[in-house]
């Protein structure tokens, strides 16, 4: 079996208040294996960035930002959620398996909806690296 | 940050508990707290509508010289609008709840704002902009009820004339202004008709400042809350019935009167402070809403604006167009270039988001804070430690 | 759609046609008949039907006009009935459409596969 793979979470800092549930080396404490990166606003995510982890060796990419409606900056949510989805540009390249990308948008009280969707994010990717792995 | 949200307890009773009900209960699409802008926009539309219809009707005179039968003044015009008219009584009152409900809307959204922290910094423009728009909707809620002319009108005309009289050294003109000449007459009427529709009119203008700095503004809620919207006005129609007043008589003083809290409240500084109060609760009130975007009250630090890297920049508007305060500016690019428009940032309007890296294919535009760079660094980084 | 969902949304509805028809009641100063149901309900046939739901609103007359009486209302008062019947088939209206457009899921976004 392939060696477990960090999933990686590109997370808006006003998006669901995770503080709590990570450690210093910045992972959740209780999902190890997904790591935190922290943005100002979800807005500033280019699809660029999740290509790269996954380049880099990340098993899948967590994407989060707040409540569609209530993005402090307006409108970044939607637009990070746009682009992911290929309907404004800058797009996701074709070759991102898009079953290794996950967007959440939660607001500041809902860690714990976070974590059970890293959680349950973090098991299907493992799978797929299973499955992967067996097929060659 | 933490002492942050230990400052703001009142902030998630008031607000993020409701939200996190309601975001469960229908979803975030139909919160009417992630609409709290719109929501005035849309009861403004109900208050043109409504006021149009009124308007038909509405003869703008106080004659009162006999008590005829046959007698044409505003009073009677509001009297045939309520009970001879179809559904008069009911537009009329939707007009007068609608205005109330526009208090409340933009209370509403003062309140979420301030709380969520988006008023001050880059939104400054938004936040003044706004508390001219809640003088004006005020001041324009206060004119409907002279037009009524009963004798709440007549007192409320008297107790403004009362309040402009006590002001220093332009009393006197603001005073004949306000009347239309030195009495009340037919042109005193004419004037209010004047102000309160010409003053509603005058709310787009101040809209388009309210939203000049602002890439597509939210503006119109979902239909679903729309139609609660309208059926919360028709509700407060039925269970606060339009009542029957009072002709204003202009040789009778009357001396109390229902206060519309919404709009009206001025009225009780007014009698209760007299007039030199009153200016003086209204200077201060004014000055600490006018005041509140201040930077040195927050001691936050300055907004990082974005950085276009010159040489990258292809020139393909993307961020332009994203950018959610119109930040960036596309200006020619220089001579030499092999592209025809370079972006620039306007430093005191951008926030700081970083929308526009997201929005740049290219690399092109960063935050000096967090630089694409080093983002992707960081994410190798914890890809590698284990 | 889930069941629940369905059940609501048939519940909503039904409560939204119901309210609806009490405004042409109202209308009329609360006293329907026949000749005051609307023309397009006697084009669809449907005019024995809605006399019927004339007569159970009959039954709120009284309460209404005493609340309205008691509140000293100005004009007509089957109109205030008729704008708060209009409320609530516009209420009901708004929670149907929420019902149906609160099943997408909002807080989670899964890419659809590309190939
Ligand atoms: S998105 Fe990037 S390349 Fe395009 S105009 Fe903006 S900075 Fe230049
Ligand atoms: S960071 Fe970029 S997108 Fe955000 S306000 Fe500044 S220029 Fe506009």
């Amino acid at each position: 079996m392939a060696e477990e793979r960090t999933v990686i979470t590109l997370i808006c800092e006003r998006a669901a208040d995770i503080n709590n549930l990570i450690n210093d080396k910045d992972e959740v404490t209780d999902a190890p294996g997904v790591k935190v990166l922290k943005f100002p606003c979800s807005g500033m995510i280019q699809p660029l960035m999740v290509e790269q982890a996954m380049k880099a060796g990340a098993a899948g990419v967590i994407v989060c930002g707040c409540q569609i409606g209530d993005c402090y900056y307006r409108e970044g949510n939607k637009m990070i959620r746009e682009r992911l989805l290929g309907e404004r540009p800058p797009g996701l390249k074709k070759t991102v398996d898009r079953k290794r990308v996950l967007a959440l948008w939660l607001s500041k009280p809902q860690k714990d909806r976070f974590l059970s969707e890293a959680k349950e994010f973090l098991s299907v990717v493992r799978r797929l690296d299973i499955e992967e792995s067996k097929k060659g | 940050m933490q002492e942050k949200m230990e400052k703001s307890n009142i902030f998630h009773t008031l607000f993020l508990e409701p939200e996190k009900l309601i975001n469960k209960v229908v979803t975030s699409k139909y919160n009417p707290l992630y609409y709290h802008g719109a929501l005035p926009q849309f009861i403004m539309y109900v208050l043109f509508l409504s006021g149009l219809l009124l308007f038909a009707y509405y003869v703008p005179t106080v004659d009162n010289a006999y008590f005829s039968k046959n007698l044409i003044n505003a009073f009677t015009s509001v009297d045939y609008i309520t009970n001879t008219i179809p559904f008069g009584a009911v537009v009329r009152a939707m007009h007068r709840y609608a205005g109330d409900a526009m208090v409340i809307a933009i209370l509403l959204h003062m309140v979420r704002v301030w709380f969520t922290d988006r008023f001050r910094q880059y939104r400054w423009v938004q936040w003044l902009s706004g508390v001219v728009l809640l003088l004006m909707v005020m001041f324009i809620g206060q004119t409907g009820y002279y037009l009524i002319w009963d004798e709440r009108s007549l007192l409320l005309t008297r107790m403004t004339v009362s309040a402009f009289e006590a002001v220093p050294v332009i009393g006197e003109p603001l005073k004949h202004w306000f009347l239309n000449g030195r009495n009340i007459t037919n042109l005193t009427l004419s004037n209010y008709l004047f102000i309160h529709i010409g003053l509603s009119f005058s709310l787009l203008f101040a809209l388009w400042i309210h939203y000049v700095r602002m890439t597509r503004p939210v503006i119109t809620p979902p239909p679903a809350l729309n139609y609660l919207l309208v059926a919360l006005i028709l509700v407060a129609v039925y269970l606060f019935p339009i009542t029957e007043t009072k002709m204003a008589d202009l040789n009778l003083q009357p001396t109390n009167m229902e206060i519309d809290w919404f709009f009206l409240w001025p009225y009780w500084v007014l009698s209760s402070a007299g007039a030199g109060g009153y200016w003086f609760w209204i200077t201060v009130l004014l000055a600490v809403l006018c005041l509140i975007p201040l930077p040195m009250f927050y001691g936050s630090k300055a907004v990082e604006a974005a950085e276009v890297v010159t040489n990258k920049c292809t020139g393909c508007r993307l961020c332009s167009l994203d950018c959610p305060y119109q930040a960036i500016e596309m200006v020619p690019a220089p001579a030499g270039s092999r592209f025809k428009l370079l972006a620039t940032v306007k430093a005191y309007r951008c926030s700081g988001c970083g929308v526009c890296v997201g929005a740049c294919a290219f690399d092109a535009i960063d935050l000096p804070d967090l630089p694409d760079a080093q983002v992707n660094l960081k994410i190798k980084e914890l890809l590698e430690a284990k | 759609m889930g069941s629940i969902r369905a059940v609501l949304v048939v519940i909503f509805a039904l409560g939204c046609v119901y309210f609806t028809m009490a405004m042409p009641w109202a209308e009329h100063n609360m006293t329907a008949t026949k000749e005051t149901v609307p023309h397009t309900i006697k084009l669809l046939y449907l005019t024995d039907p809605t006399i019927k739901l004339f007569d159970l609103y009959a039954a709120q007359k009284e309460k209404h006009e005493q609340e309205l009486k008691n509140k000293n209302a100005e004009g007509n008062l089957g109109e205030y009935v008729y704008a708060l019947a209009m409320a609530a088939a516009m209420t009901l209206a708004a929670l149907a459409i929420m019902v149906v457009g609160s099943e997408d899921e909002v807080e989670k976004t899964v890419l659809p596969s590309k190939n």
